[in-house]
């Protein structure tokens, strides 16, 4: 067999576009030829890395498609916003239940009130860095 | 080719391990890939990133479907030797 049409059959088999004829004639012609045999297994792992990294990009695009679909960000935005509010309701209620309810522990009101002022604290001061960083954020482009 | 070989970089349900390992062989083509002659990158980006076959490649080329091939193959043996030459073991 010509040194071309082992590349030929090397190329179709890699590509896995050869036929099972063509992938036998390869075959046989590498038997006892350790070299070429390695030759082969290092382009069939490269194919294998590029075929990877394709695919990781087609998954990455089809994930940013469904990201960006309007019904998937108002999904998202409508579900963080219930989820927000209800937390709000259940623990502000609770909160101020527990506060005003004068049969509670002393440590347990001291404690629900400590706990209450980290939390408004806390939030002023994300408030407050996003405020702060809105100008300037580099990843205004990014789907949250 | 030593370092690829081993790494299992295509599995239908990649564990942690696997897709650093995927990425690390990405990586390391990419940058093999920059010590490609002109010729031989652009024969790898038609081949193997834009999934276009022999005869479209040809087309494109104004050359013969079997230089294509020949181009390749060659393409694929440098980039293969460049990967095992920076990682020997």
């Amino acid at each position: 067999m010509t040194p071309e049409r082992i590349e030929e059959l090397m190329v179709k088999v890699v590509d896995r576009v050869a036929t099972p004829a063509e992938e036998e004639e390869l075959m046989s012609a590498l038997s006892g030829e350790p070299e070429l045999q390695r030759e082969l297994d290092a382009h069939r792992a490269l194919k294998a890395v590029t075929d990877g990294w394709v695919d990781r990009l087609e998954a990455d695009l089809a994930e940013d498609r469904h990201r960006r679909q309007p019904l998937t960000r108002i999904e998202r935005r409508v579900g963080v916003s219930l989820a927000v509010v209800g937390t709000a309701v259940l623990g502000g209620g609770g909160l101020v239940t527990a506060l005003l309810d004068e049969s509670a522990p002393l440590w347990v009101r001291l404690g629900l009130g400590t706990l209450t002022a980290a939390v408004l604290v806390l939030l002023f001061a994300v408030v407050r860095w996003r405020l702060s960083v809105r100008e300037s954020d580099p990843y205004t482009e990014v789907i949250r | 080719m030593p370092g690829l070989e081993s790494e299992r970089v295509v599995s239908p349900q990649p564990s942690a391990l696997d897709q650093v390992d995927q990425h690390e062989a990405i990586d390391r083509v990419r940058a093999a890939m920059e010590h490609l002659s002109e010729e031989h990158r652009e024969i790898i980006v038609l081949r193997h990133f834009q999934d276009l076959s022999y005869s479209e490649i040809a087309d494109l080329l104004g050359v013969a479907k079997g230089t294509v091939m020949s181009r390749l193959y060659r393409a694929r043996r440098a980039l293969a030797r460049l990967l095992s030459e920076e990682d020997p073991a």
